[in-house]
């Protein structure tokens, strides 16, 4: 297709997509006030479920088709970052120095990394009865694994974090949470849907599918997270380019931009 | 939702005083905003931890958990590209003062409870916490980042110094 | 007295998103961003959105820093031509592993 071509195609599908925008906004309600039909409704669905959290019920009961739309667009984003992060042709992998670290701090980094861990699980547990979830709790699992790299050394870091072993913990996630819709469509009304006990009101156990769907995204974010900072890491400690220079696709090397 | 207005009140305080450590931040070289940085974070922990009492509601401290864990975290990160930890002598006194003088009335106003147990929990990570990132180390060998004139002549060319950083100690 | 909490809170994220944007150079903008995301988390809280203001301060607090700590090095390295210009920090002359092309041993990037 031609450039005019491609140019005139979105440009018919923006004037479309204007045109609906525009509809849709003169039919919103006016901004601020009392009334919050959907809020109401929301929260009376939420406790109607044994959802104390009614974020999390939103998030993960009533709007759950979305929730895997949000973890997806993360996948997605640690996918890319893998992809172009990782070691081409023309870059070699060095050993990283081993970092000069106070020993109070070593030992803080020591101390906290199994409390980080632990308050990181409890935020994912309660995910459906306090504020949190699995993504905040997902993201503070994967910072205090971290600690090992900010409070020791890279070295440290690398032997608690076969990044393989997270790349497939990220795609479990993701697949845990897919396969726990299927399954409510198998063995109920819809995809997604609530279907398991619903509980006592405030417990741990409580609010049904909410709880393996926070666990699913809480090692889906977790892991994810993981290998995003190795992609980093990797590239800022370990991978720089071959002797040489950098070299272009075909072996040859480049010159040096002044 | 009943409020608190004391504690409300209470919660002000660490909040205005963000805003001159807000200036240390932004303008400075980089391990005074380090320093700045690590003592915003103890007065944000101090100003969840009262909302939570203002706003009667003891989910909050779950916020306040969050940051005394992470906050070290977030020091260390910029100590580890800043060139080590640097002293810091005025924070270390702030917090030592102003954690239990906040934790304190607090845990005294929840009673003998599981709040209370986490009250202290969050007052002693928050001061191991801000006690261990004001300490001061000498130079870490990656000071290149923030002071690429300055750092470029650290020790790291030695390579496995005496300060014993190598893992598996 | 919240609607003072939440104005002051606001006024404080509006003062520390300028100083964001003000600072230039990356590695200090770091900082400030960091403090943003405490100010942020602190509104949200006040306005009653403790789930939002936990992802802000988890994602804020260290990882965020970290990512962009972590560019900034792998920048700045690359434009100063190299390990050979910075003290070390991070590399070694290569050891002669058998793993990729590597000058021999004694040879200095």
């Amino acid at each position: 297709m031609t450039r005019r071509g491609r140019l005139r195609l979105f440009l018919l599908a923006a004037l479309v997509l204007a045109a609906g925008y525009a509809v849709a906004c003169l039919d919103l309600p006016p901004f601020g006030g009392d009334r919050h039909p959907y809020g109401d409704r929301a929260v009376h669905a939420a406790l109607a479920r044994r959802t104390a959290n009614a974020v999390a019920s939103v998030n993960f009961d009533q709007r759950a088709m979305d929730t895997l739309g949000e973890e997806t667009i993360l996948f997605a984003a640690v996918l890319g970052a893998v992809v172009l992060l990782r070691r081409t042709a023309g870059e070699a992998r060095t050993e990283p120095e081993p970092a000069r670290v106070s020993a109070g701090v070593r030992r803080l980094g020591l101390a906290l990394l199994p409390v980080a861990l632990l308050v990181g699980l409890y935020v994912v547990a309660h995910g459906n009865v306090t504020p949190g979830g699995g993504f905040q709790g997902g993201v503070v699992v994967a910072t205090a694994l971290h600690l090992l790299y900010v409070a020791a050394d890279y070295r440290a870091l690398e032997r608690i974090r076969p990044v393989s072993r997270y790349e497939l913990g990220d795609a479990a996630g993701e697949f845990a949470y897919t396969m726990t819709g299927v399954c409510t469509a198998l063995a109920g009304p819809a995809f997604l849907a609530n279907v398991l006990p619903l509980g006592t009101f405030r417990a741990l156990a409580s609010a049904g599918t909410v709880v393996l769907l926070n666990a699913a995204v809480g090692m889906e974010v977790a892991c994810g997270v993981v290998v995003l900072l190795a992609t980093f890491l990797d590239q800022a400690v370990e991978i720089a380019d071959a002797p040489g220079g950098p070299r272009s696709a075909d072996g040859a090397p480049e010159e040096e931009p002044t | 939702m009943r409020t608190s207005d004391g504690w409300l009140a209470a919660a002000l305080v660490p909040l205005v005083l963000l805003a001159p450590v807000l200036w240390r931040v932004a303008t400075g070289r980089p391990r005074d905003r380090l320093i700045a940085l690590n003592l915003a974070q103890l007065l944000a922990a101090l100003a969840l931890l009262l909302a939570s009492q203002g706003f009667a509601r003891s989910s909050y401290l779950d916020l306040a958990l969050l940051l005394a864990v992470l906050a070290p975290a977030g020091t260390l990160v910029f100590a580890r590209f800043v060139g080590g930890v640097p002293a810091a002598p005025f924070v270390r006194r702030i917090a030592c003062a102003a954690v239990p003088a906040t934790v304190l009335p607090l845990c005294a106003a929840g009673g003998v409870s599981r709040q209370s147990v986490k009250l202290l929990v969050i007052g002693a990570l928050l001061v191991a916490g801000s006690v261990v990132t004001s300490s001061g180390t000498q130079e870490s060998a990656e000071a290149d980042v923030a002071d690429p004139a300055g750092g470029g002549t650290g020790p790291g060319a030695a390579g496995g110094g005496a300060e014993g950083g190598v893992p598996g100690d | 007295m919240t609607d003072v909490l939440v104005a002051v809170a606001l006024l404080l994220v509006a003062a520390a998103a300028t100083a964001a944007v003000v600072n230039r150079d990356p590695a200090r903008q770091a900082f400030v961003l960091s403090f943003l995301g405490l100010s942020l988390a602190l509104l949200f809280t006040y306005v009653q959105a403790p789930d939002v203001a936990l992802s802000q301060l988890a994602v804020g607090s260290a990882l965020t820093p970290l990512m962009i700590l972590l560019t900034v090095r792998k920048v700045t390295r690359g434009s100063a031509g190299g390990p050979a210009r910075t003290a070390g920090p991070g590399r070694r002359p290569d050891r002669g592993t058998a793993r990729d092309r590597r000058p021999r041993r004694g040879e200095r990037r």
